[in-house]
């Protein structure tokens, strides 16, 4: 009896640190970083034939502004969103 | 010997579960639990002014401990509304991964000693048995409660005006970039018309920014704290609005600029 109770109480401890380590994994990214990573364009290798013509004008010209992204754009505006600055309630004295 | 075993295992059990808790509690959790601990204050505020409106009408001692029960209450509530928004203050400086170390010491620190305060002035709410100390230690909270927000409000100001700061940054750095290729197109006014907007929010919100951070440095004692802090927060909105808008020009730009 004594080794049962001795036993279960380890589980149960050790169960509880597992947990608690579990909270520790890294945060995720916080909605204030910036997340800089460049995109990759795929540009078709081979020889082009004329209904590809279309979709290889706009492959040029992402790639032509491939120093900024639409997903760096997108994450700056999700960003500037989310900056708040709340005001405190205050304390009357009335 | 058997029971005293179990009896143990149980209060490390209690004690494990306890730490589990408080560091499952988010910087969102927080924030959480801090608005609705100001609606309750706010709400218990109110119950007080009606109290008192009703003993002023009727000074019965029902009434008269009314006031006194109902003061005591809403000083507790402030104290956890205080007590609620240092620890989310904390959490929040300690999860953002961008705040220099310095700053996040700085808060951590303020809210260590201002959270020690609470509980003292926990101890004088209790204490009050009639109206008289009930007037006594309310006009000692609410000049502690400034005491109480000041120092990490300010840190908290220095916080939204750094990352303000790192938005400004990014927008800049965005529109320098789409400039230079957009100066290297054909027939470009129209995409440069709208980099000249974007830059211009930007100084727009530079210029808002840099008043905010003015503002926040104001959240000292003596001094009128909380409405500098608003103040502060109010020009940190509308810098909020001219990057939102510099965003809008920017993007505008670069769709026309992958329409070319």
């Amino acid at each position: 009896m004594k080794k049962k109770i001795c036993v279960v109480g380890l589980v149960l401890l050790f169960g509880l640190f597992a947990s608690g380590c579990a909270d520790q994994q890294p945060q995720e990214k916080t909605t204030q970083e910036i997340d800089h990573e460049d995109t990759e364009t795929d540009i078709p290798v081979g020889t082009e034939t004329p209904h590809q013509d279309e979709a290889n004008e706009n492959d040029y010209a992402e790639s032509n502004v491939t120093s900024v992204t639409q997903e760096e754009l997108d994450k700056l505006k999700e960003d500037i969103g989310k900056l708040e600055a709340d005001d405190l309630g205050g304390l009357s004295g009335d | 010997m058997m029971r005293k075993t179990v009896i143990v295992f149980f209060l490390i059990a209690i004690l494990l579960m306890q730490s589990v808790a408080v560091s499952a509690l988010t910087e969102s959790d927080a924030k959480q639990a801090w608005k609705d601990a100001k609606q309750v204050s706010k709400e218990k505020q109110e119950i007080h002014r009606d109290a008192k409106i009703k003993f002023a009408g009727d000074k019965s001692e029902e009434n008269r401990q009314e006031v006194v029960d109902t003061g005591k209450e809403t000083l507790h509530a402030a104290l956890d509304e205080v007590e609620a928004w240092l620890i989310w203050k904390d959490l929040e400086a300690e999860e953002n991964p961008d705040l220099p170390d310095d700053l996040k010491e700085t808060i951590s620190e303020d809210v260590d000693t201002n959270l020690a305060k609470i509980d003292e002035l926990r101890t004088d709410v209790d204490g009050v048995s009639n109206q008289l100390e009930l007037g006594i230690v309310f006009l000692k909270m609410v000049g502690k409660y400034l005491e109480l927000l000041t120092d990490v409000a300010r840190d908290s100001g220095r916080i939204y005006v750094h990352i303000a700061d790192t938005y400004i940054d990014t927008a800049e750095e965005y529109e320098s970039k789409l400039r230079v290729e957009a100066e290297k197109m054909d027939n470009n006014d129209a995409i440069i018309e709208k980099l000249d907007m974007a830059k211009s929010d930007i100084i727009e919100a530079k210029r808002n920014v840099n008043q905010a951070e003015s503002s926040y440095e104001q959240v000292v004692l003596p001094g009128t704290p909380l409405i500098k802090f608003s103040e502060g927060n109010n020009y940190l909105r509308v810098a909020k609005t001219n990057l939102l808008s510099a965003h809008s020009n920017l993007n505008q730009a670069y769709n026309l600029m992958l329409k070319r």
